[in-house]
């Protein structure tokens, strides 16, 4: 499911003109964050999916600080 | 997703087990299942709802029920229910649905409902049905199976039910179809379909997360700015509450509006109708006048045809008897022996059986009755025989009529037959006006009163949305401002330290999905608009007036512009309005195709009633472009004979739908792949 998601996500982000500016750590956390939700798309309330984005955004911190 | 069969049993009028199986091959992945009104058609689709989504069609109350009750819904097979009603005896209905996912894992969902009789209160049905699913993997050929709430979870990640009625397609109710066009029901669709609700769901969730790290980030912070943090995030919390509050009423007010115009339209058309009514009635009365007309000219007929056979009979036994006189007065001659009862008894019998063969009223009505009876009277048999001799006169007279009674009777036959014909004909044209005209119990003011009330509480509404909408942007505007208040709490922290570092993350990360969110809504658009309007041009066969289609991103709204660039939409016809709805659906799964790399299959129940059948063929033909499958259910004839080839070519599978009335049960049997 997950390879699916992560090379769909990739080919949509091809066919947007991204802003060149954006940080990697931020783009990091964006795509983590979209295929995070993807793969609880068949869940009506995504479990723990808070949880998730925050230790996503702490390893990212952890990197930066 | 591919739907290889569906297997039923005691499920509305299927009775036994039987399965059918859908045609998946990539090339002919067209099932075509036809059959006669009545027949099980509309039930085959129901089993589809059912077993996938636990939905039911009530035709008569035009509603789609969740989680049916089979104590006020017929859901089970009546005539397995008669036959089996004694004390114990138990039924259970199976739907069980065989597909397969875009990675040829293959899925069997099966859906059970059980009864008992009890002599005492009758049948006592479970109200609630049993799930359970089946995976089987391609790569390994292991298998998993789903029961209750995680069946549900699993069937909806590959059949949501927001799009229930998009690949399930019912073609005779018209609200439903219009209603798939209104902004609620499309919203959710596309939502599904586009998984915009995945960048939608990031946002929020995103945004939960960072108040989360603010109010740790707050922590650090000296009491004054601790206290304008959590002040803030109080005050943002309210405000996003009221907001979400807001936009639910917005939704129902949406709702509404959408319900009001479609009343409105729904008595334009019957004021429109009402007008048709009574030229219908005109006609109707005519026909009628003529079919009684006919109806007379039968009966002189079968008058005629009465006496002609009377005849008939009064010739031969006139014939008969003066033959049977003659001979015996010959045998009476040659033995000299002159019997004295020869015409008493003889010419009693021959009256007695011509009045069984003819009726009484043949003593009135038959010349040749009359003219035997007299033999009786006459005095002596010298006499007898002078009136037999002229009677034979009359038997010449008799032969005549014999020889040409076979033509007359053929002759009659056919003029009768023909009255017949006609009056059917008739018949038949009384009962198409009949079911145009409906019910039209109401008079004309009484429409213009409906239609005029549902005008003024759609523009009610509309006002109603506007205050609602302006209300929306208030708040959003002071949430933008406490955001703005936190940001510049934000930067007073000093910037190094952890719970900054992830604050300022979390912030930039919600901007750029914002940003993306915008940008793959505005991608999603403008591939819908421009594929809608490519189904359009495919599956409308007469454009009329009619040209462009645009959606308006703002309110994800469609209208369509005709060739002078004037909206149409709210005037449009509804068979046009029903292609709108199919261009949609065909488009958004096109979405999904071409997105997502995932396929739905269409399941169609008489899709061309709006529309005419006219359309069938460049309907099927748009369809085959998009859908990777399409189950087809049309009402017997409509299936154009004269299909393209390249149609033809793609149709795997044909059945044919028979109820057997005494069983109540249909069958559905393999047809010919033959188009004429």
């Amino acid at each position: 499911m997950s390879n699916k998601y992560t090379q769909i996500y990739n080919e949509l982000m091809s066919r947007f003109s991204t802003d060149g500016e954006v940080e990697e750590s931020t783009r990091r956390i964006v795509s983590q964050v979209v295929i995070a939700e993807l793969n609880k798309l068949s869940l009506k309330r995504p479990h723990k999916i808070k949880e998730e984005i925050k230790d996503i955004i702490s390893k990212e911190a952890k990197n930066l600080s | 997703m591919k739907i290889s069969q569906i297997t039923l049993e005691n499920f509305k009028s299927y009775r036994d087990h039987q399965v059918v199986k859908f045609s998946i091959d990539q090339d002919k992945f067209i099932t075509v299942i036809e059959g006669q009104m009545g027949h099980g058609k509309s039930n085959l689709l129901n089993a589809f709802y059912w077993c996938l989504f636990d939905q039911y069609w009530d035709s008569d109350k035009h509603e789609l029920q969740t989680s049916p009750d089979p104590n006020t819904v017929f859901l089970f097979n009546k005539g397995v229910l008669k036959e089996r009603s004694s004390e114990g005896e138990h039924v259970d209905i199976l739907v069980e649905i065989e597909f397969f996912d875009d990675d040829s894992n293959k899925y069997l969902v099966k859906r059970t409902q059980s009864g008992t009789y009890k002599s005492k209160g009758g049948w006592n049905f479970q109200r609630l049905s049993q799930l359970l699913l089946d995976r089987r993997s391609s790569l390994d050929g292991t298998n998993k199976s789903f029961e209750g709430e995680l069946a549900v979870a699993e069937i909806e990640n590959l059949f949501p039910t927001s799009l229930s009625n998009y690949f399930l397609f019912r073609g005779e109710n018209r609200t439903e179809l219009v209603q798939l066009q209104g902004k609620t029901k499309f919203q959710d669709a596309l939502d599904e379909l586009s998984k915009v609700a995945v960048f939608k769901r990031s946002v929020r969730h995103l945004e939960a997360v960072r108040d989360d790290l603010r109010r740790e980030l707050a922590e650090e912070a000296d009491d004054e700015l601790k206290t304008q943090i959590q002040e803030a995030l109080s005050s943002k919390s309210d405000a996003q509450k009221v907001l979400s509050d807001f936009q639910e009423a917005l939704k129902g007010l949406e709702n509404i509006e959408l319900q009001k115009k479609e009343e409105y339209e729904k008595y334009r058309d019957l004021i429109k109708k009402n007008f048709e009514v009574l030229e219908l009635k005109n006609k109707i009365e005519k026909e009628e006048g003529e079919i009684k007309r006919l109806g007379s000219q039968l009966d002189i007929l079968h008058e005629e045809r009465r006496k002609l056979i009377t005849k008939k009979w009064g010739g031969l036994l006139l014939k008969d008897v003066t033959t049977k006189i003659n001979q015996r007065y010959q045998q009476a001659v040659n033995s000299g022996i002159y019997p004295p009862d020869i015409k008493i008894t003889l010419i009693d019998k021959i009256l007695h059986d011509l009045r069984c063969i003819c009726g009484r009223d043949i003593e009135k009505e038959s010349q040749e009755f009359e003219l035997i009876n007299r033999l009786k009277e006459v005095g002596s048999f010298d006499h007898l025989m002078g009136a037999i001799e002229a009677l034979m006169g009359d038997v010449n007279r008799v032969d005549n009529l014999l020889n040409q009674y076979p033509q007359d009777i053929k002759a009659q036959s056919e003029r009768e037959q023909s009255i017949r014909s006609e009056m059917q004909e008739r018949s038949t044209r009384i009962e198409g006006w009949k079911k145009k005209i409906g019910d039209t119990s109401e008079t004309l003011k009484e429409l213009q009163d409906k239609q005029d009330a549902a005008k003024t509480e759609q523009e009610k509404t509309t006002d109603k949305i506007k205050q609602t909408k302006n209300l929306i942007t208030e708040k959003y505007n002071e949430i933008d401002k406490l955001e703005g208040e936190l940001e510049d709490c934000q930067k007073k922290l000093e910037q190094n330290k952890l719970p900054s570092i992830k604050a300022n993350l979390a912030d930039k990360a919600l901007k750029e999905i914002r940003k993306l969110k915008r940008l793959y809504e505005k991608t999603i658009y403008e591939d819908l608009e421009k594929y809608t309007q490519e189904h359009w041009d495919i599956l409308v066969y007469d454009k009329l007036n009619y040209d462009k289609i645009k959606l308006n991103s703002e309110d994800n709204y469609f209208e369509v512009y005709d060739t002078d660039g004037n909206p149409t939409r709210s005037i449009m016809n509804t068979g046009h309005s029903i292609l709108l709805v199919l261009s949609f659906i065909s488009a958004l799964t096109r979405l999904a195709k071409e997105t997502w790399k995932e396929e739905y299959p269409l399941v169609m129940d008489a899709p061309t009633s709006e529309i005419g059948d006219s359309a069938i063929q460049s309907a099927l033909s748009g369809f085959t472009k998009v859908f990777n499958q399409v189950i087809v259910i049309l009402k017997d004839g409509s299936v154009p004979n004269e299909l393209p080839k390249s149609l033809q070519n793609k149709v795997g599978k044909r059945y044919w739908i028979e109820m057997d009335k005494n069983r109540q049960h249909s069958i559905v049997e393999p047809k010919e792949l033959v188009y004429a």
